[in-house]
């Protein structure tokens, strides 16, 4: 009898979730829910608090896809309280239950459930297509956008549908329920969840996107955090199948009863405990502290440092699984006594340490600081060996920079690799050499950069891979290997390599963007002088993953900002009147701004309005004076003096009774007019006061070449105002 | 005639659509003004009647697609279906309709009240307003002609199609809010929020209100072609009576 009864359960099951589905497409409620699902993205646009992320996929495709995950996963779990509860409602309970078994019922409508959160999903998914492509152009990847819709949206859809199918069933009661939900929305919308991004079950976040490198990383911990929430989520349900009332008896009788039926127990726990294990052993984050402590042990001790002949770094990437595994060879000239220790990225394993083919004892202690955990060992004392070390592991995120950027990833498109998620570093070692010789393996369709160096050197390996070698400073500082274009301009005295995603090939080609930045370092250089980035007579300037945000200098190297070559940069008005002039004015911040004079800011000052005062006279020495005062001088004018008609600029005493929310609103946009508009007006004012462009020239350059001075204390007005020899009053505008 | 007219008022207000159809009206009116009118129009402020008419005239087409949706239930299935009994009352069809008209009128006015509560309340709260007289003339040269004009187009169109009132509805919505900028624009808030622009400012840094005879030429337009159309569908549904 036993096989019969099995096959009726599950002809039981699939004729009653068929049922259900049916029942569930012509159901106004479900189409209501539909609508409202569809419509949510929308608050995505209108409220850009749902992703960190401030590039084009963040605001285009994070934001709406978060927004309608949260809204409409609350959406899904009313319309499946609704429907549980229908039966009790509309006093049928008692027909439903001998039509069909008690268990399977809420079974099939749950089926029923997730089979419409995904039919929703598709259409959502492309609903919203056609204006994220035309939004997003050349940056619009297919592929990444579902992605994200299935990723972000359905399960977490169904997460919340079986969270509240599970509280229903436990319940039975549809206002209990929908409060223990609120309850679990709590818990993963209030602060506590901002502590530990695997507790916001129904708001997902993402730390950040790259519109033309690939963001495969926050994809993976996204998913990683939906799998740990469907395994909770289905246990529970899965328990609460036993909780399923029968024969009319109350919550415990039926919980008892249905326990004869253990074999529901078991995956149910199995399910909950594979959510608690993801969780607590996940690899993305490392458990350090949540603030970046300054290390005050640092100093090596001159006395304790001990040499090394030559290190040999080999190192393996495997972008399927964004895993590396590494070996370093150090030849040793004399040990250190005692006990050393090296830090490596708290995502690693270390399988493996020897000295001299002898295995070496070792002890990883779980302390770690600043993405950076130690592992102690001893060595014995015999000279000139080779120590080596086995590693490999996930590169895991330092826990302090977490919330705001993905520095170390390994993706199929995408590497970047910091020093402790390359190697060991040793403490109380000194290589003589100062080299290293690095051999990394990476597929064969990257182009890397090692410590901001264009590799050249490789070895293609026939399977799709390719292992790069270069020499480079003991210290591996930063490893980067990207779908990347790299353009060489030779300029007078030095040459610029300009390395950029190749996402962004054809908008350089349109928009002429090598001969912006001849124009941009000739005219920049001529008057205000050099930048002193470049080393050995050559200058990186490299575009940057947003993933790792902005952008720095150093010796020898430029990084910008991803963002600045995106279709909306590009398209502002506010820098410019073409592409190539808004590339101009961001290349002109390599002058003035964090990587050159480095401006206080404030609501009247920053260092956009000098940038665009520069922009404006270099577009003037390109195109002529009348096209620089039609798209420069008299924009400005115009803004201005709308602003100056704003109703809450003439009466500031109303803005104290907007709500504050309004009065930021209204602060940022004259911010933006201040610093766009009004601050250029006010310097070509001064251009004129000073006795003119040659005047104001030489005024710039002293100021470039006092940078120095304001590192610390940054430019100010005022600064601004001495350096002119001017007064506030003298430059205000009529 | 006033039982028949209590009636159609009674069966439009009993509808749960039409008090679905309120809120959204209310709520969509909440948002226009506390993102939109609490900046001020063309800067002037936010209590100017600049901004009071632009207000108006973005609140109108949704309160004008809910006139037309209450409209198309008599010209459904259900309704053709009973159309013999109706045309059976000692009232004639073209009066039937204009009756209709008057109820959903009075719809329309609600609505109308609410959002203009909502804004007296939002300008009050928030600004310490209460000058609202300079509000009504603007106001009701807005809300007449575009309610008669609507309501008589909408009846006319559906008299040949139901579906045609649907597309009105659709046709009007959108002309609301990108329609043309000038003195003919239906609705008026593109055509308040960028005359200001063009006007100077006085003394107190504010352009001056005034209409201009274009913009109450076209009003009068609207007003004269919103009757010719219920004319004309009176007479359509006289004609049908007959043959009937």
């Amino acid at each position: 009898m036993k096989p019969f009864r099995k096959k009726t359960v599950r002809r039981n099951i699939f004729s009653l979730y068929r049922v259900e589905l049916r029942r569930l497409l012509l159901s106004k409620s479900a189409w209501a829910v539909t609508a409202l699902c569809l419509l949510a993205p929308l608050l995505g646009y209108a409220l850009p608090y749902f992703s960190d992320s401030r590039t084009m996929s963040g605001r285009y495709i994070a934001n709406p896809v978060l927004a309608g995950t949260a809204a409409g996963a609350v959406f899904w779990a009313v319309l499946a309280i609704m429907e549980a509860d229908r039966p009790h409602r509309a006093g049928i309970c008692v027909l439903t239950d001998a039509a069909a078994s008690p268990a399977s019922l809420p079974a099939a409508r749950t089926l029923a459930l997730l089979t419409d959160c995904l039919l929703v999903t598709t259409l959502a998914a492309l609903v919203y297509l056609p204006y994220t492509a035309g939004k997003m152009a050349y940056l619009f990847a297919a592929d990444f956008y579902a992605v994200n819709f299935l990723i972000f949206m359905l399960p977490t859809w169904w997460i919340s549908v079986l969270f509240a199918e599970a509280l229903y069933q436990i319940t039975r009661r549809a206002e209990l329920s929908a409060a223990l939900y609120l309850g679990l929305v709590c818990i993963s919308v209030a602060g506590i969840a901002f502590s530990d991004y695997f507790m916001s079950w129904i708001n997902p976040r993402i730390v950040s996107y790259s519109d033309g490198f690939s963001s495969v990383w926050p994809l993976r911990m996204g998913f990683y955090t939906r799998l740990i929430w469907l395994g909770i989520s289905a246990g529970l349900w899965l328990v609460s199948t036993l909780c399923v009332r029968r024969y009319q008896r109350g919550l415990i009788f039926s919980f008892v009863r249905s326990l004869r039926r253990g074999f529901v127990l078991l995956p149910a726990l199995a399910l909950i405990l594979a959510g608690i294990f993801l969780w607590r052993f996940q690899p993305f984050i490392d458990h350090g502290p949540r603030e970046y402590i300054v290390d005050a042990n640092i100093e090596q001790d001159e006395a304790s440092i001990h040499f090394i002949r030559s290190i040999r770094y080999s190192i393996r990437t495997d972008p399927l699984l964004g895993r590396i595994s590494g070996r370093a060879e150090y030849d040793i000239q004399s040990p250190c006594p005692g006990e050393s220790k090296f830090a490596i990225s708290p995502g690693y394993r270390i399988t493996k340490m020897s000295y001299g083919g002898e295995d070496v004892a070792f002890r990883t202690v779980e302390e770690d600081l600043n993405g950076w955990r130690p592992t102690y060992f001893e060595l014995p004392r015999e000279h000139g060996k080779t120590l080596v070390i086995e590693y490999e592991g996930f590169p895991s995120l330092a826990r302090f920079a977490s919330s705001y950027r993905v520095e170390d990833c390994v993706d199929p498109d995408y590497i970047s690799l910091g020093t402790a998620s390359l190697i060991p570093v040793l403490d109380n070692y000194y290589s003589r050499s100062n080299t290293a010789t690095v051999d990394i393996t990476i597929p064969a369709h990257l182009t890397p950069l090692l410590n901001y160096v264009p590799m050249t050197d490789f070895t293609d390996n026939a399977d799709g891979t390719r292992t790069w070698r270069a020499a480079c400073a003991r210290y591996v500082m930063n490893f980067t290997a990207a779908d990347y274009v790299i353009d060489t301009i030779p300029m007078d005295d030095f040459v610029i390599d300009f390395v950029y995603g190749s996402a962004y090939q054809d908008i350089v080609e349109q928009s002429n963007v090598r001969q912006a930045i001849v124009d941009v370092f000739t005219y920049c250089g001529a008057h205000y002088g050099t930048l002193p980035w470049a080393k050995d007579g050559r200058l990186l300037l490299q575009q940057r993953s947003s993933m790792v945000m902005g952008g720095y200098a150093l010796p020898g190297v430029s990084q910008w900002f991803e963002t600045v070559l995106a279709p909306d940069t590009l398209s502002d008005p506010d820098k410019g009147a073409s592409a190539t002039e808004v590339f101009i004015h961001e290349m002109i911040h390599q002058w003035w701004g964090g990587l050159g004079l480095d401006f206080a800011e404030d609501e009247r000052w920053s260092a956009e309005g000098l940038t665009v005062y520069s922009t404006y006279r270099l577009v003037k020495e390109l195109y002529g004076e009348a096209y620089a005062r039609q798209y420069y001088v008299d924009v400005w004018k115009n803004a201005v003096e709308m602003q100056d008609r704003s109703f809450y600029n003439r009466h500031p005493e109303y803005t104290a009774l907007l709500p504050e929310l309004y009065q930021t609103r209204l602060k940022l946009a004259n911010s933006g007019i201040n610093h766009y508009d009004r601050m250029p007006l006010m310097i070509l004012k001064a251009e004129s006061l000073v006795g003119g462009e040659e005047q104001m020239d030489a005024i710039l350059r002293q100021m470039y070449a006092d940078r120095a001075l304001f590192s610390e204390n940054r430019f100010t007005y005022q600064d601004f105002l001495r350096y002119c020899g001017l007064t506030e009053e003298e430059l205000c505008l009529e | 005639m006033s039982k028949i007219f209590y009636y159609e008022l009674k069966r439009m207000l009993w509808n749960r659509s039409f008090w679905g159809l309120l809120a959204v009206n209310g709520l969509f009116a909440w948002f226009v003004l506390s993102l939109d009118i609490i900046q001020g129009i063309a800067y002037t402020a936010p209590f100017s009647v600049w901004s009071w008419c632009t207000y108006v005239g973005k609140t109108l087409p949704p309160a004008m697609a809910a006139v037309l949706l209450l409209l198309s239930s008599y010209y459904g299935r259900r309704q053709r279906q009973v159309e013999a009994l109706t045309l059976a009352a000692p009232v004639t069809a073209a009066r039937q309709m204009l009756l209709r008209t008057a109820a959903a009128g009075v719809c329309f006015l609600l609505i109308f009240l609410v959002t203009a509560g909502l804004a007296a309340y939002f300008y009050t709260a928030l600004f310490h307003f209460t000058g609202f007289a300079a509000f009504l003339l603007p106001a009701l040269l807005l809300a007449l002609p575009c309610f008669l004009f609507l309501a008589g187009l909408g009846q006319l169109l559906a008299g040949l199609h139901r579906s045609l009132l649907y597309l009105l509805t659709a046709v009007s919505f959108v002309l609301g809010y990108c329609g043309p900028k000038t003195a003919f624009d239906l609705f008026g808030a593109g055509y308040f929020s960028s005359r200001p622009l063009a006007l100077p400012v006085g003394a107190d840094g504010e352009p001056a209100f005034a209409l201009t005879a274009s913009f109450c030429a076209a009003r009068l337009l609207y007003l004269a072609a919103g009757a010719l159309c219920l004319y004309l569908t009176a007479v359509l549904l006289t004609r049908k009576a007959r043959r009937a």
